[in-house]
């Protein structure tokens, strides 16, 4: 495979014997020196290698260091031998814009090769515009004060260092004949293909079947997704602010949202709310309404969270429960969810069709033990009136009741009221009372209904679209009974601006009370009703 | 085969880094068809029912009815030139369409229909006509005022700017408006969404 090229010595009167010998030992000193040299030439090479990546770092960091001074000759006064280059840049500068000015008028999608080669040509102005300060740079160092200059200078150095070692490297093979080259090059082509097998053998299966590939799961309680990135001081910047904050003080956690919709092909691509959230031991659990909305399928479920500190939400990857028919699980409105003794209760509400011969807002029932699994009980209330848009109902368990409390029209289609119903099982229902809305001064969605402490009720609310903007976002209303409501005193207003760009909806909150103040998640719903969740927070009042 | 290791200049490494770097994408690329269309496909409804009193009959209650619905399926598609801009070659639009509206006493009105149509093509006299839904009024009384009727013609849907499609792939929208009336659209865009797999809600069903 290797050419010998030193003539064996002059050996002929020895006989052919000491030839052979002759020839063996030649044979054996050109093999040594050739496998010497194959390795020497792998490692000079990795070496060299690693010295020229060394060095275009260095010259990279030169080139930054040059645009800079670039940067700063621009700023200031160029002398007139300068103006030149300057105008160059400028150049550059707005054929950049004119490439980014085009790029953004272009279609992305369906002009592809155009937009590519836009894009290629926008690299190039901007490689070149970089090019063009570093040149200014160079021919501004003079402008620029000595100290400024070190590390430049350093750079210079250390890219000087990297060529002396280069030149090292190749100064060997450089004296090197042709023909030895050659050999090398074979000797190492040999042994990289060697190389290159015997990697490809190690990395075939031992049992030379085809590795199958795990798809998974995604139906499992386990597979999980974390909503937001833990990294943010956002959970912490909020503690500080919730333990600073004066007495009824509204504070809106800074990273919101805390949950969002899913990914494209997540069951929720499309909205996750109507949150309810319970606490269990140091855990919080949250069910929602998902919606899945693409396409001619529109398909909504109720998804479950888990959280440690009612910030960072956990979603299981699948809903915990859709409604089987289609009716239903198309228009599921808003859930409400007690935890009574080892079971869980979820009333959904659901929204009329009139074109499929379902013209009143409907009530369901579903039960679970362990607030994952559900069983559906069917229907166990209906609107009073046809044409009741929607209701969306609140409830609370005492330890013998059932409340439910939602808007309709009552008794007739005359006004809306606050409806209060009852109910031992969850299932049958009776009417308790109702306070008209026009008493209230108010059209609540949905509550959040919380004991006062004293034998009553205090529920959360958030106000409709056109009273958000005058009164707030929220507001409370009080009751010793459940029937009787009236809306509680005004305190500090949470404004709409608080809680988005102000064209947004705030619905459906979800309150829990702690020690220090109210916990409130909430829908917050933008203009193209892509719905998410919110968490703001209540301090306790003095008083 | 790896002499550019020894050579006397760095572009040798870049030149070679560069040609083992773009070689793979291109022959990949070269394999496959560059995208010179699109396929915007989707579905665009409106939805409002309700009820009210009547002017001359309050005592009666909610005796006044409209509702209406319209559903319009659509496929259209566009090739691209060269510089991006999109020419729909074909507009096809499949829609069903129901209302009423009834003034107890007074006048009913009743409007159904459906239709296909490539509206590529299409003078504006042919879409006008073809764009109509079917209506038949009925009026028993004198009329003193107006009332609100079904939607009498559908309007195509259009194409949503780009910079609204999620991933490449697709857009949903649903609205309410003051008057009630619910509003979703949904596009789906190819080939944006042919590298997608969009699941179905599985989860348990009861």
């Amino acid at each position: 495979m290797f050419m010998p090229t030193s003539e064996p010595t002059n050996a002929s009167s020895s006989g052919s014997g000491t030839r052979r010998w002759l020839h063996g030992q030649t044979a054996l000193r050109e093999g040594g020196w050739l496998v010497k040299q194959t390795g020497l030439y792998f490692s000079r090479g990795v070496r060299l290698a690693s010295s020229l990546a060394r060095q275009r770092g260095l010259r990279a960091r030169r080139g930054r260091i040059l645009q800079e001074i670039g940067e700063e000759v621009r700023q200031g006064t160029v002398p007139e031998s300068m103006r030149a280059p300057l105008k160059v840049c400028d150049g550059y500068d707005e054929e950049i814009k004119a490439h980014r000015d085009a790029l953004a008028a272009q279609e992305p999608h369906a002009g592809w090769f155009s937009r590519a080669r836009r894009r290629t040509q926008l690299l190039r102005t901007q490689s070149a515009r970089r090019a063009a300060l570093e040149r200014l740079g160079e021919r501004g160092i003079s402008l620029v004060p000595p100290e400024r200059l070190a590390p430049y200078q350093a750079i210079e150095a250390d890219i000087a260092g990297e060529k002396a070692r280069q030149s090292r490297f190749r100064e060997p093979w450089r004296a090197l004949s042709s023909q030895r080259r050659m050999a090398i090059h074979a000797s190492a082509i040999l042994v990289s293909a060697a190389l290159l097998l015997g990697g490809l053998r190690m990395f075939q299966a031992p049992t030379g079947e085809v590795p199958q590939k795990v798809e998974r799961p995604e139906t499992t309680p386990s597979a999980i997704q974390t909503n937001r990135e833990r990294t943010l001081n956002h959970p912490q910047e909020f503690a500080q602010k919730r333990a600073a904050a004066a007495p009824r003080t509204w504070l809106v956690y800074p990273g919101n949202p805390v949950m969002q919709r899913g990914a494209l092909e997540d069951w929720d691509n499309f909205t996750v709310g109507a949150p309810v959230v319970l606490k269990e031991g140091n855990r919080y659990r949250m069910w929602y309404r998902g919606c899945h909305f693409i396409g001619s399928e529109y398909t909504c479920g109720i998804g479950h969270a888990t959280s440690t500190d009612g910030i960072y939400w956990q979603k299981l990857a699948q809903p915990v429960f859709v409604p089987q028919n289609v009716h239903e699980n198309e228009r599921i409105n808003s859930l409400t969810l007690v935890r009574a003794g080892d079971r869980y209760l979820m009333w959904y509400s659901v929204k009329p069709n009139h074109f499929s011969n379902r013209p009143y807002a409907t009530i369901y029932l579903a039960t679970s033990q362990d607030g994952l699994s559900w069983q559906s009980s069917g229907v166990v209330l209906r609107s009073v009136s046809r044409y009741t848009p929607y209701v969306e109902p609140s409830a609370f368990y005492d330890g013998k009741l059932f409340h439910l409390w939602y808007a309709d029209y009552y008794p007739s289609d005359e006004g809306k009221a606050l409806l209060h119903v009852t109910s031992q099982d969850g299932k049958h229902w009776q009417i308790a009372g109702s306070t008209s809305l026009d008493q209230l001064k108010a059209s609540p969605g949905r509550l959040s209904v919380l004991p006062d402490g004293r034998g009553g009720y205090r529920a959360f609310f958030a106000y409709g679209r056109t009273e958000q903007f005058d009164a707030g976002i929220f507001g409370m209303l009080l009751s010793a009974d459940g029937n009787e409501w009236q809306r509680a005193e005004a305190g500090v207003v949470l404004a709409s601006r608080d809680i988005g760009n102000g064209n947004e909806l705030a619905v459906a909150p979800a309150a829990l009370a702690t020690p220090d103040g109210l916990w409130v998640w909430f829908t917050l719903r933008p203009d193209d009703g892509a719905e998410e969740i919110r968490l703001a927070f209540l301090k306790k009042g003095t008083s | 085969m790896i002499d550019f290791l020894l050579a006397p200049s760095s572009r040798g490494v870049t030149w070679y880094l560069m040609v083992v770097a773009l070689a793979f994408p291109i022959s990949v690329t070269a394999q496959s068809e560059q995208p010179k269309s699109a396929k915007w496909q989707g579905i665009e409804t409106f939805e409002n029912a309700y009820t009210y009193s009547g002017r001359t009959s309050a005592h009666l209650g909610n005796v006044n009815e409209y509702n209406h619905k319209i559903t319009i399926f659509f496929t259209y598609l566009a090739e691209i030139d060269a510089q991006g801009t999109r020419n729909f070659t074909s507009r096809k639009i499949f829609w069903a369409a129901e209302g009423k509206a009834v003034a107890l006493g007074f006048t009913s009105t009743v409007c159904k229909g459906s239709g296909e149509l490539e509206l590529v093509g299409l003078g504006d006299a042919d879409l006008n006509d073809k764009l109509k839904i079917p209506c038949t009024t009925d009026d028993k009384g004198i009329l003193a005022g107006s009332f609100t009727k079904p939607p009498d013609r559908i309007r195509p849907p259009e194409i949503v700017g780009w910079e609204k499609v999620r991933n490449n792939c697709a857009y949903s929208i649903e609205k309410t408006a003051p008057n009630g009336e619910r509003y979703t659209y949904s596009v789906q865009v190819s080939p944006g969404c042919q590298s997608k797999r969009v699941k179905k809600v599985k989860g348990q069903v009861r």
